[in-house]
């Protein structure tokens, strides 16, 4: 699966967040977009909303269904959830395991 | 609410084929919604609006499938009820570790599995209501019903943990506790036994069907929007 697809399916997912914050909703976001932790967009709130909306996203775009907030990945000592580009590797690598499996 | 609304509603109910649930499915399908129905057995319930698949609810992959095909079929989620429950009556000592096993499979795990399946579908603007089942042996701290009403004073847990994690998404969850109602679920037990239970009842009589209908009528309300994480008890329990 090409990773640009998902880092496109997860900028898309940001474009279209419902932000409480309406500056944060204006902001310009790329790859190097940090997205929770230490000055992210995302409080731990959002952060759940923003997975189910990447996961349901990447589901319509792809047709694999993948669960990123898997215990892997909240044992990752560099968190997934950090920048999109982070979430992009391992969206793509998550979803080319479940494809290899098949 | 007026009658379109109501008729393009969507509702999930576990433990559709017989029982409690059953009756549900039927009472909700004349009221005009569209239900899909699971059990691990195949319904005979044939309607319009109505269709079951045949899962166990505690099979992670079998739960998510149901789901995709709510997405797939009803493009939407309104209600879920966690009615699929099993009970064993028996005194600990002599309670198999397989029994302990599937009674807090299907009524812990798939309760949680129906939970969080559905919210992700309910989750928005719109939201949700979210009814699960408990019982008044919890409260009554019922002899020969340890792992049962342990598996319930989990799924109550749940319940009232859940009300705030899904608040934000405009979900409400809350859990109604029958007291005895006759199906296959009490067949079982000595009928000496049932007495003394529903002796300790407010109201001693037997629940009916219409009892337990009447609370999750009331949580569905769209009035009942700031009622989250409640655990309402019928015959008076508390
Ligand atoms: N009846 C009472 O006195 C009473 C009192 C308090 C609380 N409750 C609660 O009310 C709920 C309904 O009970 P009921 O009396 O209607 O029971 P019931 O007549 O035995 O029906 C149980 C239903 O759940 C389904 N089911 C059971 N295990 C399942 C599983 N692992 N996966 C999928 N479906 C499953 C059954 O179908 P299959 O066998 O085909 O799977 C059946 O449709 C339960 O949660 C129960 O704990 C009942």
């Amino acid at each position: 699966m090409d990773r640009q697809v998902i880092a496109q399916a997860i900028l898309d997912t940001l474009r279209n967040f419902d932000f409480p914050d309406l500056e944060k909703a204006s902001a310009e976001f790329t790859e190097e977009t940090i997205l929770f932790g230490r000055e992210g967009l995302l409080d731990s709130i959002a952060l759940v909303s923003f997975i189910l909306d990447v996961e349901e996203s990447i589901r319509a775009k792809t047709g694999v269904p993948i669960t990123l907030a898997d215990e892997r990945a909240m044992s990752q000592s560099r968190s997934p959830f950090r920048r999109v580009s982070s979430l992009a590797d391992y969206a793509s690598q998550l979803i080319s395991e479940q494809l290899s499996v098949k | 609410m007026s009658d379109d609304a109501i008729n393009s509603r969507v509702m999930v109910i576990s433990g559709a084929r017989k029982g409690i649930g059953r009756f549900l499915t039927e009472r909700y399908l004349d009221a005009g919604w569209r239900i899909m129905g699971c059990s691990r057995g195949a319904s005979d319930l044939e309607h319009p609006h109505y269709r079951h698949v045949c899962i166990d609810v505690a099979d992670d992959s079998g739960v998510r499938g149901l789901f995709a095909n709510v997405r797939s079929e009803f493009g939407r989620l309104d209600v879920v009820i966690n009615n699929a429950g099993i009970a064993s009556m028996n005194h600990s000592l002599l309670t198999p570790a397989s029994t302990v096993q599937s009674i807090l499979a299907t009524n812990v795990m798939g309760t949680f599995l129906f939970c969080r399946e559905g919210a992700k579908l309910m989750r928005g603007v719109k939201g949700g209501r979210i009814v699960n089942f408990a019982t008044v042996a919890t409260p009554l701290q019922l002899e020969g019903e340890a792992i049962y009403a342990a598996s319930k004073a989990a799924v109550l847990s749940l319940t009232q943990i859940l009300a705030h994690e899904l608040a934000s998404m405009n979900i409400t969850v809350n859990a109604v506790g029958p007291t005895p109602v006759r199906t296959d679920l009490t067949r079982a037990v000595p009928s000496s036994k049932m007495d003394a239970l529903i002796a300790r009842q407010a109201v001693k009589r037997w629940g009916e069907f219409e009892d337990v209908a009447n609370v999750v009528d009331f949580y569905l309300k769209p009035e009942s929007s700031f009622i989250t994480g409640q655990v309402l008890y019928l015959g008076g329990v508390s």
